[in-house]
């Protein structure tokens, strides 16, 4: 907040020549010290004898933000783009505040009016291409470009411009964005492990493995980081240096619980039964309370030739997570084996339930995905229609909905598409996407006659 | 001073080593006549079944002693009605030198369907080896003639309704009446395939679908009648709830009861074990069993299957070809039906988990006794996401120590070259005593690995059943050697991916000379005992309730 204010202030507003320049500059003063009531105190006095000020205007709505008063935030924001309806720093702080207030759709649209009266400044840019990214818009990557060439020294941009395009679908271009950004700025651990992480995602796992051992190396020796560098080599197959840079990382964070399961998977399935149980047996003492770590522990017993214990430890696991379908399984293959078969096939046919359950679900979610790919597909070319007759038939879903209102949209059926959106935001209310198109919609119906 | 990690990690990485093959592989194919190439009718529509590939069968369709081959053809997809002969499958001749002979046209041959796999058996009992091929909606049946020629009695055989995604079959004896029944399993139901779009649907590239984004689909067994045709008893079997994504089959009697159980692999989809309880009918222990799952219980991407005594305990082991970043699994049988997936311990999954299992067969490649494993790897997608996994793939040679414990060992130039590896099957081509690898490449050539090892011992034997049925399919052959080895091989048709094998048992004898005694459990139930078995040929054993006689 202190850097956004600081900003806000750098540039004067052209009402300010009206107010009492010392009033000003001491409740702006009050601000970048942070007493924001204090500020409030003075910037209102200010309004009661100039209520038409918009720098007063914008810089009460500043102090009032911090205060968690945000709807008179944004009534004192809106205040200040209405009488100045040209300046940048109105809008950029009427955008913020609709932002605090939630309203992310205002505030981009604030956020892109500021930047179109001011190109060149990178704060309202920055809020534009942060709205956009928050809404799954890819004109972020436009933005984060331009604020790439607005501010070459930073690597923040770099890597936010290679995000979008990694969101957008655009693999290879956000690889190349990273790639670039981590020779310029070879030092930068935080970098390294974010392209490392999306690396990994990409299942470019021996490359993942590269930047987050550099990271390492830069001092990014955080549990996740090292762990995931673990997993990235075990995925690529490399699973004598996997071992050795989980136990590296166990030996940094020995009361990750998380590592020692890592490190305790990899070990069972390199056959060493024995070196995994302990592991576990110590993860399992950090986190008595994790299903999954009790599971790994049974296996790793199992493994070890314990099978009085491993049972133990799978009955722990349905304890702690009876709808979990591994330890069920697990533990009935083991009383199978062991004679015990009415046991077993107890626990055996409860995991067949949620097998069953799981692979009806799989089934439904990847035909269903199919279809609305290929509506998408048909949609881009101009066929909505076969595509709205395609949808019929699969279960709802908020993906589903989208692509069903895109259709209807492309067919001109905007009231439809809104009803359709509206639906797809109560089965997903936090989905940005929905809520953009959504707004999009809504104005296309307003438009319409 | 802490030592950097990226010098740990290059510590580390440097541990490890091959260790040599104990033969060579020469990839004779060209060289032998075999000229053939797979065409996968590849579409910019990207269908499912363009990423199957397919399968052989090794044959000896004219009772000549040498193994002959059957290729499979994909073709044009979908493949236009009546057929295209880009689909035209392929019969090679063995000429007993070395080199192959395409006698299609002369043998009659005529399937031009999309082809999926070949499964040679003689189902009618007449001596003369017959052959099934799975394609693209339906089968063939071949009635071997005796002549060199091949008759389709698909129709008047009762299979002629066949319909679907047909991929894998087996011949077995499923009620012991001395005629061999026949599994067929189905992929997926794609007749809505043009419902579903994968790939970049914004900028309208397709690749292909995932198995579990489409339906699955029924699986048949077909009773084979005393009157030349065959009688749809799957449900009667118990088996007309089974919804799969069958791309494996085995029948092996796998509890040792005297009853051939049946095992199917499935993609993405819990695996079947079904358990013959006589009267031809089944119960589904593929839960109880141990068989379905990894041992998370998750299903795994099932492709091709085998079964036998892997450990030398005398149990039949089940093995399937799995997916990638999953192990290819074994499940080493404790008896009464009961498994133990033993992948990790026994070394024989994780080679596996960076590369994509199709043809899967379980044979002694050099000798000593113990079946070691080959593995026909190639992925599905031609651009998979995950890095360092490429479409074309080395295929896996995995060593058995004897016990039941695998080690990988590079063999030579034709397994560094990678291809889209799918159906496989073995064979003693060249008679020689060691065995020999066909195996089809999606999109590419047929590749023939010849066996160029072996200076261990061996004997062969060919099993003619009488009460049974002729070739002795199901039978469970057990040898015991002058040193009191034992050694168990099941006679299995259609196995692996697609794909059909030599009938005929090659015991490896290591440094000994003969078997000193072979015991072989007929599907009809008989017990039969033949002693001193010279190492160095095969032996032709008829079925015979007769006290044991020396062949």
């Amino acid at each position: 907040m202190r850097g956004v204010i600081a900003l806000c202030l750098t540039v004067l507003f052209a009402s300010s020549t009206m107010a009492s320049a010392d009033d000003l500059a001491r409740a702006e003063g009050l601000l970048e010290r942070k007493d924001y009531a204090g500020a409030e105190s003075v910037l209102r006095e200010i309004l009661r004898a100039e209520p038409r000020n918009a720098r007063a205007h914008g810089n009460l709505a500043l102090a009032l933000m911090p205060q968690r008063k945000l709807r008179e935030a944004v009534d004192e924001g809106r205040l200040a783009a209405a009488f100045e309806p040209e300046s940048p720093q109105a809008r950029y702080i009427y955008g913020m505040t609709l932002r605090a207030a939630d309203r992310g759709d205002d505030a981009q649209r604030e956020f892109a009016k500021a930047s179109a009266l001011a190109p060149d400044a990178v704060g309202p840019l920055d809020a534009l291409a942060e709205a956009y990214a928050a809404a799954g818009d890819d004109r972020a990557i436009g933005a984060y470009e331009r604020l790439v060439s607005l501010a070459p020294t930073k690597s923040r941009y770099r890597l936010a411009l290679a995000d979008s395009l990694w969101r957008a679908g655009q693999a290879e271009k956000g690889n190349a964005v990273a790639a670039a950004a981590v020779d310029a700025f070879d030092g930068d651990a935080p970098l390294r492990t974010a392209y490392g992480i999306a690396l990994f995602d990409q299942q470019r796992f021996a490359d993942a493995a590269v930047q987050l051992a550099r990271a390492s190396e830069l001092g990014d020796r955080g549990a996740e980081t090292l762990g995931l560098l673990g997993d990235a080599l075990w995925q690529a197959g490399r699973t004598a240096e996997a071992e050795t840079a989980l136990r590296f990382a166990v030996a940094r964070h020995p009361d990750s619980s998380a590592l020692r399961l890592e490190l305790g998977q990899l070990l069972l399935s390199l056959g060493k039964g024995a070196a995994a149980r302990a592991e576990l047996e110590e993860a399992a003492r950090l986190a008595p309370r994790d299903a999954a770590i009790a599971f790994q522990l049974g296996r790793a017993l199992e493994a070890a030739g314990a099978p009085a214990d491993a049972e133990a430890a799978y009955r722990r696991a349905i304890e702690l997570s009876p709808n979990l379908a591994a330890p069920r399984y697990a533990l009935g293959t083991l009383l199978v084996r062991q004679g015990r078969r009415k046991e077993g096939e107890e626990q055996l046919a409860l995991h067949h339930t949620l097998y069953a359950r799981a692979s009806q679900r799989i089934f439904e979610a990847q035909s269903s995905h199919g279809a609305i790919q290929l509506a998408e597909s048909q949609i881009s070319r101009g066929q909505a229609g076969q595509a709205l007759a395609l949808l019929d038939g699969f279960p709802e879903s908020a993906d589903l909905l989208r692509a069903r209102a895109q259709a209807l949209s492309g067919l001109g059926r905007h009231e439809e598409a809104v009803a359709a959106l509206e639906r797809a935001r109560e089965l997903e209310p936090d989905a940005a996407r929905l809520r953009t198109l959504l707004a999009a919609e809504r104005a296309r119906v307003a438009k319409t006659p | 001073m802490m030592i950097p990690l990226i010098l740990i990690l290059a510590a580390s990485a440097s541990a490890g080593g091959a260790t040599d093959c104990p033969v060579r592989f020469t990839d004779v194919a060209p060289a032998a006549g075999l000229a053939f190439t797979h065409d996968r009718g590849r579409t910019s529509a990207h269908r499912m079944a363009e990423t199957m590939g397919s399968g052989l069968a090794w044959l000896d369709y004219d009772n000549d002693g040498w193994m002959d081959l059957y290729v499979v053809q994909g073709g044009p997809f979908p493949p236009p009605a009546g057929g295209s002969p880009r689909a035209q499958d392929r019969l090679f001749h063995n000429n007993r030198d070395g080199t192959f002979t395409d006698v299609t046209a002369k043998a009659g041959l005529h399937d031009v369907a999309y082809g999926m796999g070949a499964y040679a058996a003689d189902w009618d009992n007449d001596g003369w080896v017959d052959l099934l091929v799975t394609n693209w909606g339906g089968v063939i049946l071949y009635r071997n003639n005796g002549d060199g020629t091949f008759t389709d009695v698909t129709a008047r055989s009762g299979l002629g309704d066949v319909k679907g995604f047909v991929t894998a079959a087996a011949w077995g004896d499923v009620d012991g009446d001395g005629r061999l029944d026949l599994f067929l399993g189905r992929y997926v139901d794609d007749r809505n395939e043009d419902r579903l779009f994968c790939g970049d649907a914004a900028k309208n590239e397709r690749d292909y679908c995932p198995p579990m984004m489409y339906p699955g689909s029924p699986v048949s067994l077909f009773h084979n009648g005393n009157d030349g045709a065959f009688h749809d008893v799957t449900r009667a079997a118990g088996l007309g709830e089974a919804e799969g994504r069958v791309l494996g089959a085995v029948f092996a009697d796998l509890d040792l009861d005297g009853r051939i159980d049946l095992y199917v692999a499935n993609d993405e989809t819990i695996n079947f074990l079904f358990h013959n309880i006589g009267g031809g009918r089944f119960e589904d222990i593929s839960v109880v069993s141990g068989t379905g799952f990894d041992p998370q219980g998750n299903p795994q991407g099932g492709m091709g299957t085998d079964a036998q005594d892997l450990d030398g305990d005398g149990l039949p082991d089940l093995v399937v070809a799995n997916f990638e970043n999953e192990t290819n699994e074994l499940y080493r049988n404790r008896g009464s039906g009961v498994f133990e997936d033993v992948s990790i311990a026994s070394g024989f999954g994780p080679p596996a988990v960076n590369l994509v299992g199709f043809g899967l067969n379980l044979v002694d490649l050099d000798g000593d006794g113990a079946l070691d494993a080959f593995v026909a790897n190639g992925h599905t997608f031609e651009r998979p996401k995950r890095q360092g996994v490429p479409y074309a793939q080395r295929n896996l040679l995995l060593w058995n120590d004897g016990s039941g414990r695998f080690q990988e060992r590079p063999c030579g130039a034709a397994f560094e070259k990678p291809h889209v590896g799918r159906g496989s099957a073995v064979a003693d081509y060249d008679n020689d005593g060691d065995l020999d690898i066909a195996v089809s490449n999606s999109g590419g050539p047929l590749q023939l690995l010849r066996n160029d090892g072996g200076k261990a011992r061996w004997a062969g034997v060919q099993l003619v059943g009488r009460k049974s049925n002729r070739q002795g399919i199901g039978a469970r052959l057990v040898a015991e050697t002058p040193a009191g080895r034992k050694r168990t091989r099941l006679v299995v048709a259609g196995n692996s991916y697609l794909s059909s094998s030599d009938p005929r048992v090659v015991f490896g004898l290591g440094d000994e000379n003969a078997i000193a005694r072979l015991t072989i459990y007929w599907p009809s139930g008989i017990v039969q005992t033949v002693q001193s078995l010279a190492a160095g040929k095969y032996h032709r054993i008829e079925e015979t309730e007769a006290p044991a006689a020396k062949p």
